[in-house]
């Protein structure tokens, strides 16, 4: 939960702030949970709300050493990926500028690991919005980190 | 702009990298080495993301659960560490006033029972008012075996037992009395019914049967008085999940703290 936390919101205070609320929320809303879908899908789904309302308050409050500005310029395309990507804080600072949608399709793909589908659930969006949500916020990444074909990332739009 | 080719390509990718591309989508991305390139690329950004991040400290972890346990608990009891009262005039002023109504209620228990003129009232009159005290021999038979002559141990066990030993001066008062304040060791709990069954054994072992030596466990229990819950009673030592704990007991639940820095760490209802 912190893991996820982290990289959704892009800070240690945050994430920890995030992962509180998100375990008391678990343990008040246990006995709501009704087993409609898998209890991990329900947790990821209450921490990914967590983290997005600790997002909402931080843009309410000024935060220090997060990234000030929102350019989607790539880096500088003669540095290799592989070595960018090595950099947490370059990762952090690239997640940091992926609109939130993406931000939150990509996390729960690469650091909770869950499939499609899943994504889906907890989101509660299509399966095919899950999958271009990803490979976009991928494409942003690695434009950011390393320069490659930028593709600005754009808004979804809802697939059937 | 982004192009809308590209954008394809890049889902096409990244759901080959994910397995989650169909047969078809598959051999389209083997046949184009471009394809192949950028799913290498975004192989890349996904293993970045995946690799182990930071991670939470302890602090931060125990602040979470505490925080989650506390939501999930009813509002009962504050534990507070023992130390940080130490020095506190405030608190030997309560613990003051707190033995002096004691004394005050028994002495007026006695005078009643003397005064309804019945041959059993002074031996009832101090029972009722030494309760506190019988509940600390009920569950503690350290203390009980330690045995100093009723009249004067009754005063000083009384506080001790509903306080814990909340200060200094309660500790002092209750060497004074021979008594230890190490709490009985009641076993092993994983659960909550587990620990309803070790409260439910040792109120009935207590009342039934004479002291059990002092086992291993119980010789390294902690000390009775170094966490205290106000209200509650201290009724022994377990280990609960792996972890020594004290279980104090109130208005039928029972919260067992942690040893190691007197917190909360369950509450189970003992009906």
């Amino acid at each position: 939960m912190y893991a996820l936390c982290r990289r959704i919101t892009g800070n240690d205070a945050d994430a920890a702030d995030a992962a509180q609320d998100a375990l008391i929320a678990i343990v008040r809303g246990l006995p709501r949970f009704d087993g409609r879908s898998s209890f991990a899908t329900w947790v990821y789904r209450v921490t990914s709300n967590a983290c997005l309302d600790e997002l909402r308050r931080r843009r309410r409050r000024a935060v220090p050493g997060l990234p000030d500005h929102e350019s989607n310029e790539p880096a500088d395309p003669t540095v290799p990926i592989d070595t960018t990507v090595a950099d947490r804080f370059t990762l952090d600072e690239a997640l940091a500028r992926l609109p939130e949608d993406y931000r939150l399709a990509v996390v729960l793909r690469d650091v909770a690991d869950l499939d499609y589908a899943e994504i889906a659930s907890v989101l509660d969006i299509p399966p095919g919005t899950v999958r271009s949500r990803i490979a976009r916020g991928r494409a942003a990444l690695a434009a950011s980190l390393g320069g490659n074909r930028a593709s600005p990332p754009r808004r979804p739009t809802p697939q059937p | 702009m982004s192009d809308p080719s590209h954008d394809q390509r890049d889902e096409l990718a990244s759901a080959y990298l994910d397995g989650e591309a169909t047969a078809a989508e598959r051999a389209r991305v083997e046949a184009d080495p471009e394809l192949v390139r950028r799913v290498t690329e975004l192989g890349v950004v996904r293993a970045a993301l995946g690799a182990p991040g930071p991670s939470a400290g302890p602090e931060t972890r125990d602040r979470a659960i505490t925080a989650a346990l506390a939501a999930a608990s009813p509002p009962a009891a504050t534990v507070t560490p023992i130390d940080r009262h130490r020095s506190s005039r405030r608190a030997l002023v309560v613990l003051g006033a707190a033995a002096a109504a004691v004394a005050v209620i028994a002495a007026v228990a006695v005078v009643a029972s003397r005064s309804s003129n019945t041959g059993t009232s002074t031996s009832a009159g101090v029972s009722t008012t030494a309760r506190p005290a019988g509940s600390t021999a009920t569950f503690g038979p350290e203390t009980q075996s330690a045995g100093a002559a009723p009249t004067s141990a009754a005063p000083t066990g009384g506080v001790s037992s509903t306080t814990v030993a909340a200060s200094a001066a309660g500790r002092d008062a209750s060497a004074a009395a021979g008594a230890t304040s190490a709490p009985p060791y009641l076993g092993v709990a994983d659960d909550d019914s587990d620990l309803r069954a070790l409260l439910g054994a040792t109120s009935a072992a207590a009342v039934s049967a004479p002291p059990p030596p002092a086992t291993p466990a119980a010789a390294a229990a902690p000390a009775a008085n170094s966490c205290t819950v106000p209200g509650a009673t201290l009724v022994g030592t377990v280990t609960w999940q792996g972890t020594k704990a004290l279980v104090f007991v109130a208005n039928g639940l029972a919260t067992v703290i942690q040893v190691s820095d007197c917190r909360p760490i369950a509450t189970v209802p003992l009906t």
